[in-house]
Protein backbone atom coordinates (compact mmCIF):
# COMPACT_ATOMS: atom_id res chain seq x y z
CA UNK A 1 0.00 0.00 0.00
CA UNK A 2 1.62 3.18 -1.15
CA UNK A 3 0.88 5.99 1.29
CA UNK A 4 3.28 9.32 1.60
CA UNK A 5 1.85 9.43 5.17
CA UNK A 6 5.14 8.31 7.12
CA UNK A 7 4.03 8.28 10.16
CA UNK A 8 1.26 5.56 9.35
CA UNK A 9 3.36 2.59 10.04
CA UNK A 10 4.52 4.01 13.20
CA UNK A 11 1.31 4.44 14.39
CA UNK A 12 0.72 0.43 13.17
CA UNK A 13 3.25 -0.62 15.58
CA UNK A 14 2.96 1.64 18.61
CA UNK A 15 0.91 -0.46 20.93
CA UNK A 16 3.73 -3.61 20.47
CA UNK A 17 6.61 -1.71 20.62
CA UNK A 18 5.22 0.05 24.51
CA UNK A 19 4.58 -3.33 25.46
CA UNK A 20 7.91 -4.55 24.47
CA UNK A 21 9.50 -1.67 25.43
CA UNK A 22 7.88 -1.15 29.12
CA UNK A 23 7.85 -5.25 29.55
CA UNK A 24 10.82 -6.59 27.96
CA UNK A 25 13.37 -4.22 27.47
CA UNK A 26 13.12 -2.24 30.69
CA UNK A 27 13.26 -5.14 33.11
CA UNK A 28 16.14 -6.69 31.50
CA UNK A 29 17.81 -2.93 31.42
CA UNK A 30 16.95 -3.20 35.33
CA UNK A 31 18.71 -6.45 35.74
CA UNK A 32 21.71 -6.08 33.95
CA UNK A 33 22.00 -2.77 36.12
CA UNK A 34 20.84 -4.98 39.46
CA UNK A 35 23.30 -6.84 39.25
CA UNK A 36 26.13 -4.38 39.04
CA UNK A 37 24.66 -2.37 42.32
CA UNK A 38 24.62 -3.52 45.77
CA UNK A 39 21.91 -5.25 48.15
CA UNK A 40 20.29 -3.93 50.81
CA UNK A 41 19.27 -7.03 53.35
CA UNK A 42 15.43 -6.08 53.81
CA UNK A 43 14.98 -3.93 51.01
CA UNK A 44 14.03 -4.87 47.01
CA UNK A 45 15.59 -1.67 45.95
CA UNK A 46 19.12 -2.07 45.68
CA UNK A 47 21.95 0.57 46.68
CA UNK A 48 22.72 2.26 43.09
CA UNK A 49 26.51 2.18 42.95
CA UNK A 50 28.79 0.27 40.67
CA UNK A 51 30.24 -3.15 42.35
CA UNK A 52 30.92 -6.63 40.98
CA UNK A 53 30.58 -7.74 44.55
CA UNK A 54 27.17 -9.82 43.33
CA UNK A 55 30.11 -11.21 40.60
CA UNK A 56 32.65 -12.14 42.55
CA UNK A 57 30.06 -13.53 45.04
CA UNK A 58 28.62 -16.02 42.70
CA UNK A 59 32.27 -16.88 40.74
CA UNK A 60 34.83 -16.72 43.64
CA UNK A 61 33.11 -16.73 47.08
CA UNK A 62 30.50 -19.09 46.45
CA UNK A 63 32.22 -20.34 42.82
CA UNK A 64 32.35 -24.10 43.53
CA UNK A 65 28.93 -24.47 44.49
CA UNK A 66 27.16 -22.07 41.70
CA UNK A 67 29.64 -23.26 38.96
CA UNK A 68 28.85 -26.74 39.59
CA UNK A 69 24.77 -26.05 39.21
CA UNK A 70 25.68 -24.20 35.83
CA UNK A 71 28.00 -27.18 34.71
CA UNK A 72 25.06 -29.69 36.24
CA UNK A 73 22.68 -27.61 34.03
CA UNK A 74 25.25 -28.05 30.93
CA UNK A 75 25.38 -31.62 30.55
CA UNK A 76 22.03 -32.39 31.54
CA UNK A 77 21.13 -30.09 28.74
CA UNK A 78 23.92 -31.84 26.25
CA UNK A 79 22.26 -35.17 26.73
CA UNK A 80 18.75 -34.23 26.27
CA UNK A 81 19.32 -32.26 23.26
CA UNK A 82 21.71 -34.87 21.71
CA UNK A 83 19.08 -37.34 22.17
CA UNK A 84 16.44 -35.02 20.78
CA UNK A 85 18.52 -34.03 17.97
CA UNK A 86 18.88 -38.15 17.19
CA UNK A 87 15.42 -39.54 17.77
CA UNK A 88 14.03 -36.33 15.73
CA UNK A 89 15.23 -37.21 12.57
CA UNK A 90 13.20 -40.51 11.68
CA UNK A 91 10.06 -39.24 12.98
CA UNK A 92 10.52 -35.85 10.52
CA UNK A 93 11.57 -38.27 7.63
CA UNK A 94 8.40 -40.35 8.74
CA UNK A 95 5.62 -37.80 8.63
CA UNK A 96 6.98 -35.28 5.77
CA UNK A 97 6.48 -39.00 4.07
CA UNK A 98 2.65 -38.66 4.67
CA UNK A 99 0.24 -36.89 2.97
CA UNK A 100 -3.00 -35.72 3.62
CA UNK A 101 -5.24 -36.62 6.81
CA UNK A 102 -2.72 -38.64 7.97
CA UNK A 103 0.11 -36.03 7.69
CA UNK A 104 -2.03 -33.24 8.86
CA UNK A 105 -3.37 -35.15 11.99
CA UNK A 106 0.25 -36.10 12.99
CA UNK A 107 1.30 -32.01 13.00
CA UNK A 108 -1.57 -31.53 15.24
CA UNK A 109 -0.22 -34.37 17.92
CA UNK A 110 3.36 -33.12 17.64
CA UNK A 111 2.00 -29.45 18.75
CA UNK A 112 0.38 -30.56 21.56
CA UNK A 113 3.19 -30.88 23.72
CA UNK A 114 4.06 -27.32 22.33
CA UNK A 115 1.23 -25.27 23.33
CA UNK A 116 0.00 -28.09 26.14
CA UNK A 117 2.83 -26.89 28.66
CA UNK A 118 4.93 -27.90 30.94
CA UNK A 119 3.08 -28.46 33.97
CA UNK A 120 0.15 -30.52 32.38
CA UNK A 121 2.86 -33.05 31.21
CA UNK A 122 4.82 -33.09 34.05
CA UNK A 123 1.78 -34.50 35.82
CA UNK A 124 1.81 -37.50 32.99
CA UNK A 125 5.52 -37.90 33.35
CA UNK A 126 5.08 -37.99 37.66
CA UNK A 127 1.99 -40.93 36.90
CA UNK A 128 4.53 -42.32 34.69
CA UNK A 129 7.55 -42.57 36.23
CA UNK A 130 6.88 -42.26 40.13
CA UNK A 131 8.23 -45.44 42.29
CA UNK A 132 4.55 -47.10 42.64
CA UNK A 133 3.80 -45.95 38.70
CA UNK A 134 3.50 -47.73 35.22
CA UNK A 135 6.79 -47.86 34.39
CA UNK A 136 7.82 -49.14 37.80
CA UNK A 137 4.50 -51.31 37.99
CA UNK A 138 5.18 -52.96 34.67
CA UNK A 139 8.78 -53.97 35.47
CA UNK A 140 7.64 -55.61 38.74
CA UNK A 141 4.95 -57.67 37.55
CA UNK A 142 7.50 -58.43 34.93
CA UNK A 143 9.58 -59.67 37.75
CA UNK A 144 12.14 -57.75 36.18
CA UNK A 145 12.80 -55.87 39.01
CA UNK A 146 12.59 -56.15 42.45
CA UNK A 147 12.97 -52.26 43.96
CA UNK A 148 11.22 -49.56 42.17
CA UNK A 149 13.71 -47.18 39.94
CA UNK A 150 14.13 -43.95 41.18
CA UNK A 151 13.32 -41.81 38.46
CA UNK A 152 11.85 -38.68 40.30
CA UNK A 153 14.49 -36.95 42.47
CA UNK A 154 16.97 -38.22 40.25
CA UNK A 155 18.54 -36.75 36.87
CA UNK A 156 17.28 -39.80 34.49
CA UNK A 157 13.57 -38.42 35.28
CA UNK A 158 14.90 -34.88 34.42
CA UNK A 159 16.37 -35.67 31.20
CA UNK A 160 13.43 -38.08 30.13
CA UNK A 161 11.19 -35.22 30.48
CA UNK A 162 13.36 -33.04 29.31
CA UNK A 163 13.92 -35.12 26.07
CA UNK A 164 10.13 -35.66 26.02
CA UNK A 165 9.36 -31.65 26.21
CA UNK A 166 11.27 -30.72 23.22
CA UNK A 167 10.94 -33.21 20.27
CA UNK A 168 8.42 -31.07 18.86
CA UNK A 169 10.41 -28.34 18.55
CA UNK A 170 12.97 -30.41 16.72
CA UNK A 171 10.50 -32.11 14.22
CA UNK A 172 8.52 -29.48 13.58
CA UNK A 173 11.41 -27.91 11.31
CA UNK A 174 12.67 -31.00 9.94
CA UNK A 175 9.28 -31.81 8.47
CA UNK A 176 9.02 -28.19 6.72
CA UNK A 177 12.86 -28.60 5.90
CA UNK A 178 12.37 -32.28 4.19
CA UNK A 179 9.06 -31.21 2.99
CA UNK A 180 11.04 -28.57 0.54
CA UNK A 181 13.25 -30.90 -0.83
CA UNK A 182 13.43 -32.09 -4.40
CA UNK A 183 12.45 -35.92 -4.14
CA UNK A 184 14.78 -36.17 -7.61
CA UNK A 185 17.67 -35.93 -5.43
CA UNK A 186 16.56 -39.24 -3.72
CA UNK A 187 15.29 -40.81 -6.95
CA UNK A 188 18.50 -39.92 -8.83
CA UNK A 189 21.01 -41.34 -5.70
CA UNK A 190 18.54 -44.37 -5.88
CA UNK A 191 18.62 -45.01 -9.79
CA UNK A 192 22.16 -44.62 -8.95
CA UNK A 193 22.15 -47.92 -7.23
CA UNK A 194 21.90 -46.39 -3.19
CA UNK A 195 20.33 -47.93 -0.49
CA UNK A 196 17.47 -46.57 1.50
CA UNK A 197 19.70 -45.76 4.20
CA UNK A 198 22.45 -44.60 1.75
CA UNK A 199 20.53 -41.96 0.47
CA UNK A 200 18.94 -40.84 3.99
CA UNK A 201 22.52 -40.47 5.46
CA UNK A 202 24.08 -38.65 2.50
CA UNK A 203 21.50 -36.88 0.69
CA UNK A 204 18.50 -36.36 3.27
CA UNK A 205 20.56 -35.23 6.42
CA UNK A 206 22.96 -33.40 4.85
CA UNK A 207 20.65 -31.05 3.38
CA UNK A 208 18.34 -30.09 6.17
CA UNK A 209 21.54 -30.18 8.46
CA UNK A 210 21.53 -26.70 8.85
CA UNK A 211 17.99 -26.10 9.73
CA UNK A 212 18.18 -28.93 11.86
CA UNK A 213 21.23 -27.09 13.70
CA UNK A 214 19.23 -24.29 13.78
CA UNK A 215 16.78 -26.08 15.27
CA UNK A 216 19.09 -27.90 17.94
CA UNK A 217 20.42 -24.23 19.09
CA UNK A 218 16.57 -23.64 19.94
CA UNK A 219 16.41 -26.84 22.09
CA UNK A 220 19.39 -26.80 23.66
CA UNK A 221 18.82 -23.05 24.85
CA UNK A 222 15.09 -24.27 26.28
CA UNK A 223 16.87 -27.19 28.14
CA UNK A 224 19.33 -25.36 29.71
CA UNK A 225 16.69 -22.47 31.07
CA UNK A 226 13.54 -25.41 31.59
CA UNK A 227 12.35 -24.40 34.78
CA UNK A 228 8.76 -26.58 35.30
CA UNK A 229 10.33 -30.36 34.37
CA UNK A 230 13.67 -30.14 36.54
CA UNK A 231 11.67 -28.61 39.18
CA UNK A 232 8.70 -31.47 39.52
CA UNK A 233 10.70 -34.05 37.99
CA UNK A 234 13.59 -33.47 39.90
CA UNK A 235 12.06 -32.96 43.43
CA UNK A 236 14.03 -29.99 44.16
CA UNK A 237 16.62 -32.57 44.24
CA UNK A 238 18.70 -31.75 40.78
CA UNK A 239 19.36 -28.15 41.48
CA UNK A 240 19.75 -26.33 37.91
CA UNK A 241 19.71 -23.17 36.40
CA UNK A 242 15.94 -22.51 36.63
CA UNK A 243 15.28 -24.27 39.90
CA UNK A 244 18.25 -22.07 41.56
CA UNK A 245 16.73 -18.43 39.90
CA UNK A 246 13.65 -19.07 40.91
CA UNK A 247 14.54 -19.80 44.32
CA UNK A 248 17.01 -17.12 44.41
CA UNK A 249 14.05 -14.86 43.23
CA UNK A 250 11.41 -15.77 45.16
CA UNK A 251 12.82 -17.31 48.39
CA UNK A 252 16.32 -15.53 48.75
CA UNK A 253 15.07 -11.97 47.95
CA UNK A 254 18.47 -10.62 47.40
CA UNK A 255 17.78 -9.41 43.55
CA UNK A 256 21.41 -8.01 42.83
CA UNK A 257 22.36 -11.24 43.34
CA UNK A 258 19.54 -12.92 41.45
CA UNK A 259 20.30 -11.04 38.75
CA UNK A 260 24.03 -11.76 38.23
CA UNK A 261 23.04 -15.65 38.54
CA UNK A 262 20.60 -15.17 35.60
CA UNK A 263 22.78 -13.18 33.69
CA UNK A 264 26.04 -14.54 33.62
CA UNK A 265 25.27 -17.73 31.80
CA UNK A 266 23.65 -14.94 29.25
CA UNK A 267 26.62 -13.11 28.80
CA UNK A 268 28.80 -16.02 27.87
CA UNK A 269 25.72 -17.10 25.50
CA UNK A 270 25.87 -13.87 23.58
CA UNK A 271 29.83 -13.47 23.87
CA UNK A 272 30.09 -17.45 22.38
CA UNK A 273 27.27 -16.02 19.65
CA UNK A 274 29.51 -13.27 18.84
CA UNK A 275 32.72 -14.99 18.31
CA UNK A 276 30.69 -17.36 16.54
CA UNK A 277 29.54 -15.17 13.93
CA UNK A 278 32.83 -13.59 13.63
CA UNK A 279 34.60 -16.82 12.78
CA UNK A 280 32.13 -18.07 10.26
CA UNK A 281 32.50 -14.33 8.67
CA UNK A 282 36.23 -14.75 8.71
CA UNK A 283 35.93 -18.50 7.13
CA UNK A 284 33.80 -17.00 4.66
CA UNK A 285 36.36 -14.21 3.49
CA UNK A 286 39.06 -16.42 3.45
CA UNK A 287 37.26 -18.91 1.12
CA UNK A 288 35.92 -16.07 -1.10
CA UNK A 289 39.93 -15.10 -1.21
CA UNK A 290 40.68 -18.62 -2.10
CA UNK A 291 38.30 -18.86 -4.89
CA UNK A 292 39.45 -15.22 -6.18
CA UNK A 293 43.10 -16.40 -6.35
CA UNK A 294 41.80 -19.77 -7.99
CA UNK A 295 40.07 -17.65 -10.27
CA UNK A 296 43.33 -15.19 -11.08
CA UNK A 297 45.22 -18.22 -11.12
CA UNK A 298 43.02 -20.20 -13.66
CA UNK A 299 42.75 -16.98 -15.82
CA UNK B 1 19.50 -53.52 3.01
CA UNK B 2 16.43 -53.60 1.21
CA UNK B 3 14.16 -50.42 0.57
CA UNK B 4 11.16 -51.94 2.25
CA UNK B 5 13.37 -53.05 5.56
CA UNK B 6 14.96 -49.78 5.94
CA UNK B 7 11.66 -47.96 5.62
CA UNK B 8 9.90 -50.50 8.38
CA UNK B 9 12.73 -49.94 10.67
CA UNK B 10 11.93 -46.17 10.56
CA UNK B 11 8.54 -46.46 10.96
CA UNK B 12 9.52 -48.72 13.28
CA UNK B 13 11.61 -46.41 15.28
CA UNK B 14 9.22 -43.14 14.49
CA UNK B 15 5.64 -44.80 16.03
CA UNK B 16 8.28 -45.30 19.72
CA UNK B 17 9.16 -41.88 19.69
CA UNK B 18 5.81 -40.30 18.63
CA UNK B 19 4.39 -42.81 21.49
CA UNK B 20 7.20 -41.51 23.67
CA UNK B 21 6.42 -38.14 23.08
CA UNK B 22 3.14 -37.98 23.67
CA UNK B 23 3.48 -40.72 26.74
CA UNK B 24 2.87 -38.04 29.53
CA UNK B 25 -0.67 -36.89 27.69
CA UNK B 26 -1.51 -40.07 27.34
CA UNK B 27 -0.73 -40.93 30.81
CA UNK B 28 -3.16 -38.28 31.78
CA UNK B 29 -6.06 -40.33 30.95
CA UNK B 30 -5.17 -43.11 32.66
CA UNK B 31 -4.77 -41.56 35.76
CA UNK B 32 -7.70 -39.17 35.33
CA UNK B 33 -9.96 -42.19 35.06
CA UNK B 34 -8.19 -44.64 38.17
CA UNK B 35 -10.80 -45.52 40.61
CA UNK B 36 -8.00 -45.54 43.43
CA UNK B 37 -7.58 -42.62 46.06
CA UNK B 38 -3.84 -42.38 44.98
CA UNK B 39 -2.26 -43.58 41.50
CA UNK B 40 -0.72 -46.89 41.76
CA UNK B 41 -0.16 -49.01 38.67
CA UNK B 42 -1.57 -51.30 37.89
CA UNK B 43 -4.93 -50.12 39.35
CA UNK B 44 -6.68 -51.73 41.95
CA UNK B 45 -9.90 -50.63 41.74
CA UNK B 46 -10.71 -49.98 38.12
CA UNK B 47 -11.85 -47.64 36.41
CA UNK B 48 -14.26 -44.34 37.41
CA UNK B 49 -15.20 -41.02 37.11
CA UNK B 50 -14.67 -40.02 40.40
CA UNK B 51 -11.90 -37.64 39.81
CA UNK B 52 -13.94 -36.19 36.96
CA UNK B 53 -16.55 -35.47 39.66
CA UNK B 54 -14.48 -33.98 41.95
CA UNK B 55 -12.43 -31.94 39.93
CA UNK B 56 -15.73 -30.20 38.34
CA UNK B 57 -17.08 -29.69 41.86
CA UNK B 58 -14.08 -28.48 43.49
CA UNK B 59 -13.82 -24.28 44.27
CA UNK B 60 -10.14 -24.14 44.53
CA UNK B 61 -9.90 -25.04 40.76
CA UNK B 62 -12.96 -23.40 39.25
CA UNK B 63 -11.72 -20.01 41.10
CA UNK B 64 -8.21 -20.55 39.11
CA UNK B 65 -9.72 -21.69 36.16
CA UNK B 66 -11.58 -18.43 36.62
CA UNK B 67 -8.32 -16.37 37.01
CA UNK B 68 -6.57 -18.00 34.45
CA UNK B 69 -9.54 -17.42 31.66
CA UNK B 70 -9.53 -14.10 32.23
CA UNK B 71 -5.99 -13.62 31.96
CA UNK B 72 -5.93 -15.45 28.98
CA UNK B 73 -8.63 -13.95 27.25
CA UNK B 74 -7.42 -10.04 28.25
CA UNK B 75 -3.63 -10.94 26.96
CA UNK B 76 -5.43 -12.66 23.75
CA UNK B 77 -7.17 -9.78 22.80
CA UNK B 78 -4.37 -6.95 24.07
CA UNK B 79 -2.28 -9.36 21.98
CA UNK B 80 -3.98 -9.17 18.47
CA UNK B 81 -5.11 -5.96 18.93
CA UNK B 82 -0.97 -5.13 19.22
CA UNK B 83 -0.08 -8.20 16.91
CA UNK B 84 -2.22 -7.54 14.08
CA UNK B 85 -1.25 -4.20 12.87
CA UNK B 86 2.14 -4.85 13.94
CA UNK B 87 2.87 -7.22 11.01
CA UNK B 88 0.43 -5.41 8.53
CA UNK B 89 3.54 -2.36 9.39
CA UNK B 90 5.85 -5.31 8.63
CA UNK B 91 4.28 -6.80 5.38
CA UNK B 92 3.33 -3.58 3.58
CA UNK B 93 5.38 -0.85 4.59
CA UNK B 94 8.99 0.03 4.67
CA UNK B 95 10.00 2.37 7.57
CA UNK B 96 13.02 2.93 9.66
CA UNK B 97 12.79 0.70 12.16
CA UNK B 98 10.79 -2.33 10.70
CA UNK B 99 13.61 -4.77 11.08
CA UNK B 100 14.24 -3.67 15.07
CA UNK B 101 10.76 -4.34 15.78
CA UNK B 102 10.55 -7.69 13.51
CA UNK B 103 13.76 -8.88 15.56
CA UNK B 104 12.41 -7.60 19.03
CA UNK B 105 9.24 -9.61 18.72
CA UNK B 106 10.83 -12.65 17.65
CA UNK B 107 13.56 -12.44 19.77
CA UNK B 108 10.71 -12.10 22.51
CA UNK B 109 9.63 -15.63 21.23
CA UNK B 110 12.94 -17.40 22.21
CA UNK B 111 14.51 -15.65 24.93
CA UNK B 112 14.51 -17.60 27.75
CA UNK B 113 11.30 -17.77 30.00
CA UNK B 114 13.05 -18.17 32.93
CA UNK B 115 15.45 -15.40 32.49
CA UNK B 116 12.57 -13.14 31.21
CA UNK B 117 10.63 -13.98 34.23
CA UNK B 118 12.62 -12.94 36.72
CA UNK B 119 13.69 -9.59 35.31
CA UNK B 120 9.52 -9.25 35.59
CA UNK B 121 9.65 -9.95 39.39
CA UNK B 122 12.18 -7.62 39.81
CA UNK B 123 10.69 -5.18 37.77
CA UNK B 124 7.03 -5.44 39.34
CA UNK B 125 8.54 -5.73 42.82
CA UNK B 126 9.80 -2.71 42.42
CA UNK B 127 6.78 -0.71 40.90
CA UNK B 128 4.89 -2.72 43.97
CA UNK B 129 2.82 -4.84 41.14
CA UNK B 130 3.38 -7.94 41.46
CA UNK B 131 0.93 -10.12 42.26
CA UNK B 132 -1.66 -7.57 39.71
CA UNK B 133 -4.02 -9.06 37.45
CA UNK B 134 -3.25 -5.63 35.02
CA UNK B 135 0.34 -7.14 35.47
CA UNK B 136 -0.16 -11.01 34.43
CA UNK B 137 -2.49 -9.55 31.99
CA UNK B 138 0.07 -7.41 29.99
CA UNK B 139 3.13 -9.80 30.58
CA UNK B 140 0.83 -12.49 28.65
CA UNK B 141 -0.56 -10.37 26.17
CA UNK B 142 4.03 -10.30 25.28
CA UNK B 143 3.74 -14.05 25.31
CA UNK B 144 0.67 -14.02 22.47
CA UNK B 145 2.13 -11.11 20.08
CA UNK B 146 5.11 -13.24 18.69
CA UNK B 147 2.38 -15.90 17.40
CA UNK B 148 0.21 -13.62 16.24
CA UNK B 149 2.84 -11.41 14.57
CA UNK B 150 3.97 -14.69 13.24
CA UNK B 151 1.13 -15.94 11.63
CA UNK B 152 -0.19 -13.03 10.49
CA UNK B 153 2.55 -11.96 8.37
CA UNK B 154 2.39 -15.32 7.10
CA UNK B 155 -1.92 -15.35 6.40
CA UNK B 156 -0.10 -11.98 4.54
CA UNK B 157 2.38 -13.70 2.45
CA UNK B 158 -0.40 -15.78 0.91
CA UNK B 159 -2.52 -12.82 -0.64
CA UNK B 160 -1.76 -11.02 -3.56
CA UNK B 161 -1.09 -7.34 -2.61
CA UNK B 162 -2.62 -6.71 -5.87
CA UNK B 163 -5.80 -7.04 -4.74
CA UNK B 164 -5.40 -4.10 -2.20
CA UNK B 165 -3.81 -1.74 -4.88
CA UNK B 166 -6.85 -2.77 -6.83
CA UNK B 167 -9.27 -1.67 -4.00
CA UNK B 168 -7.01 1.58 -3.36
CA UNK B 169 -6.94 2.43 -7.55
CA UNK B 170 -10.56 2.39 -7.26
CA UNK B 171 -11.29 5.01 -5.17
CA UNK B 172 -11.52 3.13 -2.01
CA UNK B 173 -9.71 4.95 1.04
CA UNK B 174 -6.50 2.54 2.77
CA UNK B 175 -8.79 2.19 6.04
CA UNK B 176 -11.78 1.13 4.41
CA UNK B 177 -9.53 -1.33 2.08
CA UNK B 178 -7.95 -2.81 5.14
CA UNK B 179 -11.35 -3.79 6.81
CA UNK B 180 -12.85 -4.91 3.48
CA UNK B 181 -10.71 -6.53 1.61
CA UNK B 182 -6.78 -7.24 3.53
CA UNK B 183 -8.84 -8.20 6.86
CA UNK B 184 -11.70 -11.14 5.44
CA UNK B 185 -8.54 -12.31 3.60
CA UNK B 186 -6.15 -12.95 6.66
CA UNK B 187 -8.89 -13.94 9.02
CA UNK B 188 -8.11 -17.43 9.04
CA UNK B 189 -4.66 -16.76 10.59
CA UNK B 190 -6.24 -14.08 13.09
CA UNK B 191 -7.95 -16.72 14.44
CA UNK B 192 -5.86 -19.32 14.48
CA UNK B 193 -3.39 -17.19 15.78
CA UNK B 194 -5.59 -15.94 18.67
CA UNK B 195 -5.97 -19.26 19.48
CA UNK B 196 -2.51 -20.05 19.92
CA UNK B 197 -1.73 -17.15 22.39
CA UNK B 198 -4.76 -18.19 24.19
CA UNK B 199 -3.42 -21.42 24.51
CA UNK B 200 -0.19 -20.17 25.03
CA UNK B 201 -0.91 -18.09 27.70
CA UNK B 202 -3.31 -19.97 29.41
CA UNK B 203 -0.69 -23.09 30.28
CA UNK B 204 1.92 -20.62 30.66
CA UNK B 205 3.31 -21.82 33.91
CA UNK B 206 6.79 -19.99 34.08
CA UNK B 207 5.97 -16.49 33.87
CA UNK B 208 3.36 -16.81 36.17
CA UNK B 209 4.66 -19.17 38.64
CA UNK B 210 7.14 -16.18 39.23
CA UNK B 211 5.00 -12.98 38.93
CA UNK B 212 1.30 -14.61 40.02
CA UNK B 213 1.65 -13.82 43.80
CA UNK B 214 -0.60 -15.35 46.19
CA UNK B 215 -4.20 -13.91 45.14
CA UNK B 216 -4.52 -14.47 41.34
CA UNK B 217 -3.35 -17.83 41.13
CA UNK B 218 -3.58 -18.93 37.61
CA UNK B 219 -4.88 -22.65 37.32
CA UNK B 220 -0.97 -24.20 35.92
CA UNK B 221 0.49 -22.05 39.56
CA UNK B 222 -2.06 -24.03 41.54
CA UNK B 223 -0.83 -27.38 39.91
CA UNK B 224 2.56 -26.53 40.75
CA UNK B 225 1.93 -24.98 44.29
CA UNK B 226 0.04 -28.39 44.86
CA UNK B 227 2.76 -30.32 43.32
CA UNK B 228 5.27 -28.87 45.47
CA UNK B 229 3.30 -29.61 49.06
CA UNK B 230 1.35 -32.73 48.77
CA UNK B 231 2.32 -34.62 45.53
CA UNK B 232 0.37 -36.37 42.98
CA UNK B 233 -3.54 -34.79 43.12
CA UNK B 234 -5.36 -36.96 40.80
CA UNK B 235 -8.10 -33.83 40.67
CA UNK B 236 -5.67 -32.21 39.02
CA UNK B 237 -4.54 -34.66 36.64
CA UNK B 238 -8.95 -35.44 35.53
CA UNK B 239 -8.43 -31.44 35.16
CA UNK B 240 -5.16 -31.11 33.39
CA UNK B 241 -7.19 -34.41 31.11
CA UNK B 242 -10.32 -32.23 30.47
CA UNK B 243 -7.93 -29.54 29.02
CA UNK B 244 -5.87 -31.45 26.86
CA UNK B 245 -8.80 -32.73 25.37
CA UNK B 246 -10.58 -29.36 24.80
CA UNK B 247 -7.07 -28.48 22.88
CA UNK B 248 -7.34 -31.23 20.69
CA UNK B 249 -10.90 -30.62 19.43
CA UNK B 250 -10.06 -27.00 18.73
CA UNK B 251 -7.14 -27.99 16.76
CA UNK B 252 -9.26 -30.60 14.97
CA UNK B 253 -11.91 -28.19 14.22
CA UNK B 254 -9.50 -25.36 13.32
CA UNK B 255 -7.79 -27.28 10.78
CA UNK B 256 -10.88 -28.41 9.36
CA UNK B 257 -12.72 -25.02 9.41
CA UNK B 258 -8.66 -23.24 8.31
CA UNK B 259 -6.16 -25.49 7.55
CA UNK B 260 -3.96 -24.04 10.28
CA UNK B 261 -1.02 -26.30 9.72
CA UNK B 262 -0.24 -24.09 7.10
CA UNK B 263 0.55 -21.04 9.32
CA UNK B 264 3.12 -22.71 11.17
Amino acid sequence: MNTTKKWIPYLLISLSAVLLLVFFLIPFGQLVLYSFWENVPGSNIPKVTFTLENYYHLLVEEGPYYLKIYGTTLRLAAIATAVTFCVSYPLAWYISQLKGMAKSFLIILMMLPMIGGAMIQTLGWIIMLSPIGVVNGLLTSLHLIDTPIRFLGAESGVVIGLIQSYIPMMVLPLVTAMGSLDPNLDSAARSLGAGFFTSFFRITVPLTLPGALAGGVLVFLANLTSFVTPNLLGQGKIPVFGTVAYTQGIEVMNYPFASAFALFPMAILVVGMIVYKWILSRMRRARQAGAETEGRLAA
Amino acid sequence: MSEKAGRRIFAVISFLVLLFTMAPILMLFLGAFSADNFFTFPLRNGLSLRWFKAFLSSREFAASLRVSITVSLSATVIGLCAGVPTAFAIKRFSFRGRDTINTMVMASMTLPRVIWAIALLQFYSTLHILGSYTGLILAHSLLVIPYVVRMVLSSLSFINADVENAALSLGATPVKTFFKITMPLIAPGVIVSGFFGFVVSFTDSVVAVFISGVRNITFPVRIYAEQRGQGLDLEAVAGSAIIILVIIVAEMVGEKLFKWSRFI
